[in-house]
C-alpha cells in the first residue's frame, strides 16, 4: 500500500469520526425537538385534567342540587356536563405508556357514572328510601377514586415533564455551540410550569371546598368542615408557592413577571374575599339557616367563584401556558441555529482536514520521490548530485543530511581516485630502475662473456666450465624473473589506473544501436568465426540508452572471454540476445564454452581475478572493469554457468526514471 | 657539443638509479661531456650561484641543465624560477626532464622560463630510447658561452 493510500484510510477514520459527531449533534437536536413536543403536548393535557376536574365538580354539584331540590334543571345540567367531560377525557394527549394505566381515569369514571346511573334509575323507579339525601356514602368513594386517578395521572404528567426537561438539558449539551442562555430558558420554563401546576392546585383546592361546603351545608356534619379547613389550607399553601415562584422568576431576571406578581396578588384577594363568603355560609348553616346558606352559596359564592376566581385561575394558566411555549419556540430556534452552526464548523473542519493533508501528503511523497531518485543517481556514480532543499522540517533535514553524506562520499572518492593516481606513478619510478638495471646487467654480462672468451685461457678447465655455466644458464633466467615481476607490476599499476579513470570518467549517455555495436565489437575476432572454429548468433537486440565507450568495453570483454575460453574439445557457439524490460534493458552473452564452477562465479568479477585454467593470457581485469562501468549506470552484471557446458554472462542497464 | 664545445651538463635528479641509466644512455647515444649529477634542488642552485658548498667549485664549461620537477628541498620549479629570474643564470638552457605529463604542468614550466620539456616514459625501453633520442638532440645543441 503505498504511503498515500496509507493516509487516505487514517484521512477516512477521521472523517467517519466528525461524520459520527455531525450525526450526534444533528441527533441530539432532533431529540430536543421530540422532547419539547412532549412538553407541550403534556402541558396541554395537564389543562385538560384540570378542566376535566372543574367540570367534574361542576357535575356532582348539580348532582345534589337535584336530589336536594328534586329540580329536573339539576338532572339536565348534570346530563350536560356528563356529555362533556367523556369526550373531553378520550381526547386528551396520552402521555408516556407504562406509567398508570391510561384507562384508568375512564374506568374509575365509568364506574362512578354507572353507580350514579344504577341510583338515580332506582329513584326514578321511586325504590330509594331517602329520596331528599344525596346518597354521598355509596358515590363518595368512586368520586375519591376518580379525583385520585386524575390527580396521579398529573402527577406522572409533572415528572414526565420534568424528566424530559432533564433530558432537554442534557441533550443541550451534545450540541457544541449552545450556551449559558438555554440553560437559563429552560429554567424558566420549569418555574412557569411549576407555577401553572402552583395555580392547578389552587383550582383543585377551591373546587373541592365548594363541595364540601355544599356537602355540609346538605349534611352538617363536622367532618365536611374538617375537609374544608383542609382544603382551605391546602388553597393557602398553593398560593404561597406561587408567590415563591414569581419571587424566584424575579429574582432570576425573567421579564414579565411584576405584572404577574400584581395578578396573583388580585387572586389572592379574590380568594380570600369567596372563603370569607364561605365562613358566612357556614355560620349560617350553624345557626340553623340552611335555606339561606344554601341561598348565599348558590347566588353569591359560586357566582363569585365561577365568574372572578376561576377565570382569573384559568388566565393565569393560560399565560403560564404561553410562557412555556414561548420559551419552547426560542428553545426549538436556538436548537436549530445552533446545530446548523455546529455543522458548519465540523464540515470547515473536514474540508481544512483533507485539504491541508493533500498538500502535506503531496509534499511528503514528492520529498521521498526526490530523494530515491538521488539515492540512485548517487549510487551510479554521480557524487555531484544535490537534492534540493525545500523546507525546513524533518525532510528539509533529510535532504541536507543526504546532501552532506553525498559531498562526503565525494571527498572520499576524489582522495582515493588521488591516492591512486599519485600512487601509481609513484610505483613507476621505481620500476623504471628495476627495468633499466636489469638491462644494464644484461649488458654488462655480455661484455663479461666476451672478455672472457678471450682471456679464458687463464682458467681452468673447470673454472671455465663453471664460468660459462653461470653466466649463460644460471644468471640468465634469474635476470629474466626480474624482468618479468617489473613487467606484471607495470601491467598491474596499469590496470588500477585503468580501473580507476573507468570509476570517474564522465558518461555521455546517448542511444546505441547495439546490434551494430556487437558487430563492430566482433570484428577483432572475424578470422577466427571465418575459419569456421566459432559461430555467432545475434539476436534482435534493443536499443540502450547509456555511455558509448563504456558500453563498447562491457560488450568487448564479454565477447572476448567467451571467444577465450572456449571449450578446445568442440566448437564455440556464443549466442547474444537482448530484450527490454519493465525496469531495464537486458543483454545476454552466451557460449559453451568451459563454464564457471559455483564459488567461483562471483569471484571472477573480482579485480585480477582469473578463474579457471589460465592456458589463455589475460590480465583478470575485464570483468572487474565490465562491473564497474554497469554500475556507474545503475545497472548489474551477472553470471550463470553450467560447468563443462557453458556460461551466460547477462548485464542489465535501467531505463532513465521519468521526469515528476 | 661532441668534442669541439666543451659543455657541462648539469644533471639535477634526486633518484640515484635513475641518474645513473640517464648518465648510461646519454654515454651510449655518443655524449663525452661532463655529467655533474646533483640530487637536490638547492644544491643546483647553490652550485650555479657558488655559494652553500659550491662556494669553491668551479665548473669547466658553460653548462646546460637536465631539471627533474620532483626534488627534496627546493623542487624543479623554484630552481626554474630561480635560474630564470637572475640576469647570470637567465641564459642557461634548461630542459625539463620529469615523469608527468599533464599539459597545465607543461604551461606552468614553459611559462617558469624553460627551454625545452621532456616526459620520462615510464616504461623502460621508451625511457632508454628517449634519452638517447635527447643525447643525439643536445649532440646538435648550441649553448651560450661561458663568461
Amino acid at each position: 500500500m503505498r504511503i498515500k493510500d496509507k493516509l487516505a484510510v487514517i484521512l477516512g477514520l477521521i472523517g467517519v469520526i466528525l461524520a459520527f459527531w455531525a450525526g450526534f449533534v444533528v441527533w441530539n437536536a432532533r431529540q430536543i425537538t421530540g422532547q419539547v413536543q412532549s412538553v407541550a403536548s403534556a402541558i396541554d393535557h395537564l389543562k385538560t385534567m384540570g378542566e376535566v376536574r372543574s367540570r367534574f365538580y361542576n357535575q356532582m354539584h348539580m348532582l345534589v342540587h337535584y336530589f336536594a331540590y328534586h329540580e329536573e334543571q339539576g338532572r339536565t345540567k348534570y346530563e350536560a356536563l356528563k356529555q362533556e367531560v367523556f369526550p373531553l377525557l378520550k381526547s386528551s394527549p396520552k402521555g408516556a405508556p407504562g406509567k398508570q394505566e391510561p384507562g384508568d381515569i375512564e374506568k374509575t369514571y365509568g364506574q362512578l357514572t354507572a353507580v350514579i346511573e344504577r341510583i338515580l334509575s332506582e329513584r326514578d323507579q321511586g325504590r330509594t328510601g331517602q329520596a331528599r339525601a344525596f346518597p354521598g356514602d355509596e358515590i363518595e368513594p368512586h368520586m375519591n377514586a376518580f379525583l385520585n386517578a386524575i390527580e396521579n395521572d398529573i402527577f406522572q404528567r409533572t415528572e414526565d415533564i420534568e424528566a424530559d426537561y432533564d433530558r432537554i438539558v442534557m441533550r443541550l449539551g451534545g450540541i457544541p455551540t449552545m450556551g449559558e442562555a438555554s440553560l437559563r430558558r429552560v429554567e424558566g420554563a420549569r418555574l412557569s410550569i411549576r407555577y401553572f401546576l402552583a395555580v392547578d392546585a389552587l383550582s383543585r383546592a377551591m373546587n373541592r371546598q365548594v363541595h364540601e361546603l355544599v356537602d355540609y351545608l346538605v349534611s352538617g356534619s363536622d367532618r365536611n368542615l374538617r375537609e374544608l379547613t383542609a382544603a382551605d389550607s391546602e388553597a393557602t399553601s398553593a398560593l404561597e408557592k406561587c408567590r415563591r415562584i414569581i419571587t424566584t422568576q424575579i429574582g432570576l431576571g425573567v421579564e414579565g413577571e411584576e405584572e404577574q406578581f400584581l395578578q396573583m396578588e388580585d387572586l389572592e384577594r379574590e380568594y380570600r374575599g369567596t372563603m370569607l363568603l364561605a365562613r358566612d355560609a357556614v355560620i349560617l348553616k350553624k345557626g340553623g339557616m340552611t335555606g339561606q346558606a344554601f341561598a348565599l352559596l348558590e347566588e353569591k359564592l359560586k357566582r363569585r367563584v365561577d365568574d372572578r376566581l376561576l377565570p382569573r385561575i384559568d388566565r393565569i394558566m393560560d399565560g403560564s401556558r404561553e410562557e412555556v411555549a414561548e420559551v419552547n419556540r426560542s428553545m426549538l430556534n436556538a436548537v436549530f441555529v445552533a446545530a446548523m452552526a455546529a455543522m458548519v464548523v465540523i464540515s470547515l473542519c473536514a474540508l481544512a482536514l483533507f485539504v491541508a493533508s493533500q498538500r502535506l501528503i503531496r509534499a511528503l511523497v514528492d520529498a521521498i520521490y526526490r530523494l530515491k531518485t538521488g539515492a540512485g543517481i548517487v549510487g551510479s556514480g554521480d557524487l555531484d548530485h544535490r537534492i534540493e532543499v525545500r523546507s525546513r522540517d524533518e525532510l528539509g533535514e533529510l535532504a541536507e543530511s543526504f546532501n552532506k553524506m553525498t559531498a562526503s562520499l565525494k571527498e572520499s572518492d576524489e582522495e582515493l581516485k588521488s591516492f591512486i593516481f599519485s600512487l601509481s606513478h609513484d610505483l613507476r619510478s621505481p620500476l623504471v630502475n628495476l627495468k633499466g638495471f636489469s638491462d644494464e646487467l644484461a649488458r654488462s654480462l655480455e661484455e663479461i662473456e666476451a672478455l672472457l672468451r678471450q682471456e679464458g685461457g687463464a682458467l681452468t678447465e673447470d673454472d671455465s666450465a663453471r664460468l660459462l655455466a653461470l653466466l649463460r644458464q644460471e644468471v640468465p633466467p634469474m635476470l629474466g624473473f626480474i624482468e618479468s615481476a617489473s613487467d606484471r607490476m607495470g601491467e598491474l599499476i596499469n590496470a588500477v589506473l585503468k580501473l580507476s579513470r573507468a570509476s570517474h570518467m564522465p558518461l555521455r549517455p546517448e542511444m546505441i544501436d547495439m546490434t551494430a555495436l556487437v558487430r563492430e565489437a566482433l570484428k577483432p575476432h572475424e578470422e577466427q568465426i571465418n575459419a569456421g572454429r566459432i559461430t555467432v548468433s545475434v539476436g534482435a537486440l534493443p536499443q540502450l540508452l547509456a555511455d558509448r565507450q563504456a558500453v563498447e568495453l562491457v560488450v568487448r570483454n564479454l565477447l572476448d572471454n567467451a571467444i577465450k575460453y572456449r571449450a578446445p574439445e568442440r566448437a564455440g557457439r556464443v549466442e547474444i540476445t537482448g530484450e527490454r524490460q519493465t525496469q531495464d534493458t537486458v543483454f545476454h552473452v552466451r557460449d559453451n564454452g568451459r563454464g564457471i564452477a559455483p564459488e567461483d562465479r562471483q569471484k571472477a568479477f573480482d579485480m585480477f581475478r582469473r578463474v579457471g585454467q589460465r592456458d589463455v593470457p589475460g590480465e583478470g581485469m575485464g570483468l572487474a572493469y565490465a562491473r564497474t562501468l554497469v554500475r556507474r549506470h545503475g545497472g548489474r552484471i551477472w553470471c550463470e554457468s553450467e560447468p563443462g557446458a557453458g556460461s551466460t554472462f547477462s548485464f542489465a542497464i535501467p531505463h532513465p526514471a521519468p521526469r515528476q | 657539443m661532441g668534442t669541439q664545445q666543451p659543455v657541462t651538463i648539469l644533471l639535477v635528479e634526486d633518484d640515484p638509479g635513475h641518474a645513473l641509466l640517464i648518465e648510461k644512455n646519454l654515454r651510449r647515444a655518443g655524449i663525452v661531456n661532463d655529467i655533474i649529477v646533483l640530487d637536490n634542488g638547492q644544491k643546483a642552485v647553490d652550485f650555479l650561484f657558488k655559494e652553500g658548498d659550491y662556494r669553491a667549485s668551479t665548473y669547466p664549461a658553460p653548462p646546460l641543465i637536465l631539471l627533474d620537477l620532483n626534488l627534496p628541498v627546493l623542487d624543479g620549479y623554484g630552481v626554474l624560477r630561480k635560474i630564470k629570474n637572475d640576469g647570470r643564470t637567465k641564459p642557461i638552457p634548461v630542459i625539463v626532464l620529469t615523469t608527468t605529463d599533464n599539459p597545465q604542468e607543461v604551461a606552468r614550466c614553459y611559462e617558469l622560463g624553460c627551454n625545452v620539456y621532456i616526459t620520462k616514459p615510464v616504461e623502460y625501453d621508451k625511457f632508454s630510447e628517449a634519452i638517447r633520442n635527447l643525447g643525439l638532440f643536445l649532440s646538435i645543441v648550441k649553448v651560450p658561452e661561458k663568461d
